[in-house]
């Protein structure tokens, strides 16, 4: 197991490579530079010069890579055009909002989307089914700013029930997570949708094995034979998606917190791009490909204990 | 610009300042009142906090910020464009305007407990801009200064190399605030986090992406301010921004979005506080090269433009036709030199004699806002009345600006740029042929006016610089380089909880006479 987790990681090394790579030449590549974010529209010609060689932008770009890449390997992300301060500051200081967000939508997701799909492959071809794939499909057509500005509107605007902006105050569990669940249920509305077709087809295919048949005919409870039986077999697909899920949920936490105004690191990017804030977006995307590279690790990983099979294959590799 | 005269001033010298009544400036709360009324004042930004450091913040959402927590010299009249003292109580200029003289307020305290401001601060807070290791993208406008020196405790005088008449403005801007020289030393980069001003309201934390927590400074000089505490909300999206505001969760909130506009303008509870801002929306042409190179094109597009329509359909109630370049707020600004009749007629006419009859097409760049995507429609509708076939390019809006900018420049780009009090800074680089590429963006290229500009900013005959930028303004106007449009207003949507709010030409936010009522 350590084995695979180390070539895992080993394979990480080419990936991480090719986003630093990527990101710099696009966000480099695009048009416009942080001056005018810096300068406003009034600046003179002296103004932009001396910013723009302050800031090492008239430098030859593989120089300023070369650069870039020598900091990143020390452990520096860089100083935020814009805000002055170190990015990894910036992002520490606003991965906990992102993650618990993500998180929460998870968490929103599966408890929506497994029951949902369990019910629909056990009433098979039934209303209960027709109305289950009619509101994943609603679920997953809506885009999430929509419904989240939708959920604002009504429960906190109209009701005034849950907070509209933020995060709530730091500290204070409760107003934590009351500001978490207009966004994670915007955001698990929008993955559950996924979850609830792959739990229904898979469950159907586990359902009709022999060894549900056997359990059935054992006189075991139909309740046991879904949970135990049928649900744990059928888990792998749903696990992989909620894994795939999680990659997915990261990047609606842009949204989500552009819509919510939550301080995590999806809108601090979105306003870095905004601003040209070339060190920020970098450092951003580098930690979003970083996470992602982690979840399917662990994804991975988790596979393996639900599937002896998979399992066996890596010791007797190994 | 009003000008009061001193008690103090000495008759020998030119009067550029004023000390209005003292009584006015002592006492309690800034209006007067025993106190102030408490609470807590939220207002939403469209940006996270970036720098509090006044040398060398740019962006408006910080310099809303700095405007409660530092002071400069001068200041304007709440909620106008009047100067008036603010750490210095009385001033005076040699007749050349090359020497000027402050006297400081005494008995300011800086914030937690930095200690009285003196000379010294002045000095030092003045060279740190000067000084090119601070950075400060604003130094360039105060290099005329070539010397700084406290003759006293409470007096300071600056030595120019050359005269600047816009002195005064500037050091009502915020890259003149007064910062103190122990906290600037102590603190080092901390500072732009900690920043120690002499304002009502002194910096108390900040919770990255989501707010900053001003709280009242109570030794503040004017006495005890109104609020308790001052939060400013970081909502970056301006959907999100609203809806805040609607749930109640701020209490001020700046409104650009024409629609948003309309849904809060019957809301009851709410008010909204409206002016025109120093801001301009117009649209202009490169005139270096075909077709805009000849001025019956230009000439054509000025009467093609149905601008009363424009501004009925587009923009009613939220801004102010524009009668000439600068708003009428600003010093020297000439008004009604625009003739913006609408005849089609006559620009086909023009068109014919400058050979153009087949039509001509052309291109427009444009941010991918709104307020500049419906006027372009507008214009593209009525140009193509007259045979102008032009092609609408929207762009992200800070590409745009690049692209102005560049070397190639834009043919023809619709936008709104801000302008100071003062006019030089916008004359002086949108007109003059050193702003080529970076602000002339016209491309005028012409000596006379290069020399009009010039004599302008550097002689103090307030007459003089009238006649100067005078005709600089009718340049442009009858050389139809430029179409104005209108002035865009400052509006904030405020809870009827807030007493005193006033938005101010320059959407300052300062919360002078800012109360709550619960």
């Amino acid at each position: 197991m350590l084995k695979l987790i180390a070539s895992r990681i080993l394979a990480a090394v080419p990936t991480l490579f090719g986003v630093l790579v990527a990101t710099f030449l696009i966000v480099h590549l695009i048009p416009g530079d942080p001056i005018s974010a810096i300068l406003g529209d009034e600046a003179t010609e002296e103004q932009i010069q001396t910013t723009r060689e302050a800031l090492g932008l008239n430098d030859p770009l593989y120089v300023q890579f070369a650069n870039y890449l020598t900091q990143v390997l020390q452990g520096d992300l860089g100083t935020s055009i814009s805000g002055r301060q170190p990015v990894a500051d910036q992002i520490m200081a606003r991965l906990p909002a992102t993650i618990s967000l993500a998180i929460a939508g998870v968490i929103a997701s599966v408890i929506i989307g497994i029951p949902l799909g369990m019910l629909a492959a056990t009433r098979r071809g039934g209303k209960t089914d027709f109305s289950a794939l009619l509101f994943t499909t609603v679920g997953e057509a809506a885009p999430a700013f929509w419904t989240g500005i939708l959920l604002s509107t009504v429960f906190a605007i109209t009701l005034g029930w849950l907070p509209a902006t933020g995060a709530g105050t730091p500290g204070d569990t409760w107003s934590v997570i009351r500001s978490l669940i207009l966004p994670a249920t915007a955001l698990g509305l929008a993955g559950m949708a996924l979850i609830a077709r792959i739990t229904r087809s898979s469950m159907l295919e586990v359902l009709n094995e022999d060894y549900v048949r056997t359990a059935r005919a054992k006189g075991v409870r139909e309740w046991v034979v879904i949970t135990r039986h049928a649900l744990r077999n059928a888990a792998i697909p749903v696990v992989t998606v909620i894994g795939l899920n999680f990659g997915v949920l990261l990047g609606g936490t842009v949204v989500m917190e552009t819509v919510f105004a939550r301080p995590g690191i999806g809108s601090l990017l979105v306003n870095a791009i905004f601003a040209r804030d070339y060190p920020v977006v970098q450092g951003v995307t580098l930690v979003i490909a970083v996470s992602f590279v982690l979840v399917n690790l662990v994804t991975d990983i988790v596979y393996r204990f639900l599937d002896p099979r998979l399992r066996d294959e890596v010791t007797s590799k190994a | 610009m009003k000008r009061k005269v001193t008690t103090l001033s000495v008759a020998a010298l030119f009067i550029a300042g004023c000390a209005p009544d003292p009584d006015a400036l002592d006492g309690n709360g800034a209006n007067g009142e025993e106190g102030g009324s408490g609470g807590t004042l939220r207002i939403g930004q469209e940006y996270d906090l970036g720098t509090l450091d006044p040398a060398v913040l740019s962006a408006v959402g910080d310099r809303q910020m700095t405007a409660n927590i530092f002071e400069g010299l001068l200041r304007f009249e709440y909620g106008t464009l009047e100067i008036e003292p603010a750490l210095a109580t009385a001033w005076e200029s040699n007749e050349e305007g090359t020497e000027w003289t402050f006297q400081l307020r005494e008995g300011v305290q800086f914030h937690d407990g930095y200690g009285e401001m003196s000379a010294d601060d002045v000095v030092f807070s003045f060279e740190r801009v000067l000084d090119e290791a601070t950075g400060s993208p604003n130094r360039s406008l105060l290099t005329t200064i070539s010397e700084i020196r406290a003759e006293d405790d409470y007096t300071v005088v600056f030595e120019m190399s050359e005269p600047d008449p816009s002195f005064e403005y500037k050091l009502t801007d915020w890259y003149t605030s007064i910062v103190s020289r122990e906290a600037v030393e102590e603190l080092g980069d901390d500072f732009q986090h900690n920043p120690i001003g002499t304002g009502r309201y002194q910096f108390e934390n900040w919770t990255q992406g989501q707010e900053t927590v001003t709280v009242a400074f109570e030794d503040h000089w004017e006495g005890e301010p109104n609020l308790d505490e001052v939060i400013y909300r970081a909502i970056p999206d301006a959907t999100t921004r609203h809806n805040s505001f609607m749930a109640g969760e701020i209490d001020v909130n700046q409104v650009t979005d024409p629609e948003i506009y309309a849904q809060i303008e019957d809301v009851e509870g709410v008010s909204i506080e409206q002016v025109p801002g120093l801001i301009t929306r117009f649209m202009g042409v490169k005139a270096d090269e075909p077709p805009f190179d000849d001025e019956r094109v230009r000439e054509a597009i000025s009467y093609a433009i149905n601008r009363p329509a424009m501004m009925d359909g587009i923009f009613s109630g939220i801004s102010t036709p524009a009668e000439g370049i600068l708003s009428p707020d600003v010093d020297h600004a000439l008004t009604g030199i625009l003739d913006y009749e609408y005849d089609p007629d006559r620009a086909l006419e023009l068109l014919e004699e400058a050979g153009y009859d087949d039509g001509v097409d052309v291109t427009l760049t444009i941010g991918d806002v709104d307020r500049f995507t419906r006027p372009a429609t507008v214009i593209q509708q009525n140009l193509a009345e007259v045979g102008i076939n032009m092609e609408i390019v929207t762009v992200e809006s800070q590409t745009m600006l690049d692209q102005l900018r560049s070397d190639d420049g834009l043919q023809m780009y619709l936008l709104s740029r801000g302008q100071d009090p003062a006019p030089d800074r916008v004359l002086g680089t949108w007109f003059h042929s050193d702003g080529i590429p970076s602000n002339n963006w016209a491309r005028i290229d012409d000596e006379e006016v290069d020399a009009w500009l010039d004599e302008a900013m550097s002689t103090m005959d307030m007459d003089r610089r009238d006649e100067l930028f005078g005709n600089v303004q009718e340049y442009v106007a009858e050389g139809h380089y430029l179409y104005f449009i209108d002035h865009e207003d400052f509006i904030f949507a405020v809870q009827d909880r807030v007493g005193g709010f006033q938005s101010d030409p320059q959407r300052s936010l300062r919360l002078d006479d800012v109360t709550i009522q619960d």
